[in-house]
């Protein structure tokens, strides 16, 4: 079955999914017709936004048969608009309940006259709009990245469970048989998500850990960790894709951080992998520097769908910044090993040349390949030859051969920068479908 | 580009399950009459 087959069957399901309770309210609604339109749509809001919220589990829950499609980077990215659209609902069936005629006070879930599915229905808003707000303010409220993962995981299942119990308890469409079944379906689906992504998932990789073999200091205050497979074959991945590294005792530790391979990608297991990780927080600047070789580590993957096996052409235009080089690194690598003799260009932006990673070995690669490197910083030192500023414009013009809009464009960076490639690509004439993005930063 | 189109994809999504909703309130909601016949 082709991949476009596939996610539209995907997409079809998520989307039925959604609406199933409505399709069943409406056939068994149990004498619950003849509400104004504003009551009945402030319910179905309600109904939608509860389907919606117990589909995120499924989208971050790492299913191969559903990341291996979408790849598992746009699914989360998909997440996070989903939870707002669910939010969004949750709003609106909140507001046109209140205006029904339901007393403001009952979102207070201590009210003391407040029915117990009102106090339901209370928290799980409380809970959600917490939710929302951590994940939009995490960086400017300065939490980090373990703290914030903990708090989503249980303010979501706490969000879910509560509104479970709100549908039930409220009674209306959900006193009939028919919905109870349903919304026992989708308990059902919920509790099966998190027992896959909390226990089954975790307890497949226990079996199949990996030895840090080094750990070396890079430019840019970055760590590059290689890892071998300890006593079984380890996985084939594709150039670019990335995996979750977990360094806790077990896999069951809840410290788990999507990391790019950086190094190249073989057709058979069983080679070492390699992950280039910069500090940027506590895991990356303490616990990642400190370990050694012998020890044992977690690696969930691979996943994303960044890859250069999936876009082909006469060439390759790659454009990083920071950390973001290393699945860029990890493409150019592949291409010289297969021996590969199609142009690569690549952009690397920088602060500074202390802070371009793989420099050195971007230069000595370009000796076995046909690689064009254009390395750009912003604060150049008074020797410095190269390119000054950021990548702009007509710097990929100056550099790019007449043919570069058949070439396609990977770029991985700082959000401002993929920004501002997503503008400047298409105005060059490149089109869209040959443009690959990946934001190394999901939250 | 990816970010673009998924966000093509959550407009489409919102505005199939928004008119889900107008459904499905329209399908149940109060219906008044004037009297007479009916």
């Amino acid at each position: 079955m082709s991949l476009l087959t596939r996610g539209t069957l995907w997409l079809g399901l998520y989307f039925h999914l959604i609406v199933l309770p409505l399709v069943v309210c409406g056939v068994w609604p149990g004498g619950n017709t003849g509400r104004p339109f504003a009551t009945q749509f402030g319910i179905a809001c309600g109904y939608a936004a509860l389907t919606i919220l117990v589909l995120e589990f499924a989208l971050i829950s790492k299913i191969h048969a559903v990341s291996g499609v979408f790849g598992q980077d746009a699914l989360q990215f998909f997440h996070r608009q989903m939870g707002l659209l669910a939010t969004l609902l949750l709003v609106v069936h909140a507001a046109l309940m209140l205006d029904s005629g339901y007393p403001l006070v009952w979102l207070n879930p201590f009210a003391p006259d407040a029915p117990w599915a009102m106090r339901w229905g209370a928290i799980a808003a409380w809970a959600v709009g917490l939710l929302i707000l951590l994940s939009l303010l995490r960086r400017p409220l300065r939490v980090s990245y373990d703290s914030w993962q903990l708090s989503h995981g249980a303010l979501a299942e706490i969000v879910v469970v509560a509104a479970l119990i709100h549908i039930v308890l409220f009674g209306g469409y959900s006193a009939g048989l028919p919905v109870r079944i349903m919304l026992a379906g989708y308990a059902l689906l919920f509790l099966a998500l998190r027992l896959w992504f909390q226990w089954v998932k975790p307890w497949l990789l226990w079996s199949q850990p990996w030895e840090v073999v080094t750990n070396v200091a890079e430019l840019g205050d970055s760590h590059t960790l290689t890892l071998r497979p300890a006593g079984h074959p380890g996985f084939v991945f594709e150039p670019g894709q990335f995996a979750w590294l977990c360094t806790g005792k077990t896999p069951f530790h809840k410290d788990r951080h999507p990391i790019s391979m950086s190094s190249p990608a073989f057709d058979e297991p069983g080679h070492p992998v390699s992950f280039t990780i910069k500090a940027l927080g506590d895991w990356s600047g303490q616990v990642v520097p400190a370990l050694q070789p012998g020890q044992r580590v977690w690696v969930d993957g691979p996943y994303g769908v960044f890859t250069a096996d999936r876009c082909q052409g006469p060439g390759y235009v790659l454009i990083g910044g920071g950390a973001g080089i290393a699945p860029l690194y990890s493409i150019c690598q592949t291409l010289a090993q297969r021996g590969d003799l199609r142009p690569v260009y690549l952009f690397f932006g920088g602060h500074d040349s202390s802070r371009l990673i793989f420099r050195e070995q971007l230069r000595q690669l370009a000796q076995r390949m046909n690689l064009h490197t254009v390395f750009a910083l912003e604060e150049p030192g008074p020797d410095w030859t190269g390119e000054r500023g950021y990548i702009t414009a007509a710097m990929l013009q100056k550099h790019l051969p007449a043919q570069y809009k058949r070439f396609p464009f990977f770029i991985c960076g700082p959000e401002p920068m993929v920004a501002s490639m997503e503008k400047i690509l298409p105005a060059l004439g490149v089109p869209a479908a040959q443009i690959q993005t990946e934001r190394f930063v999901m939250v | 580009m990816r970010d673009a189109i998924l966000n093509r994809l959550v407009a489409i999504i919102t505005a199939a399950v928004l008119v889900a909703c107008v459904l499905f309130a329209l399908a149940s909601r109060e219906v008044r009459t004037t009297g007479g016949l009916l």
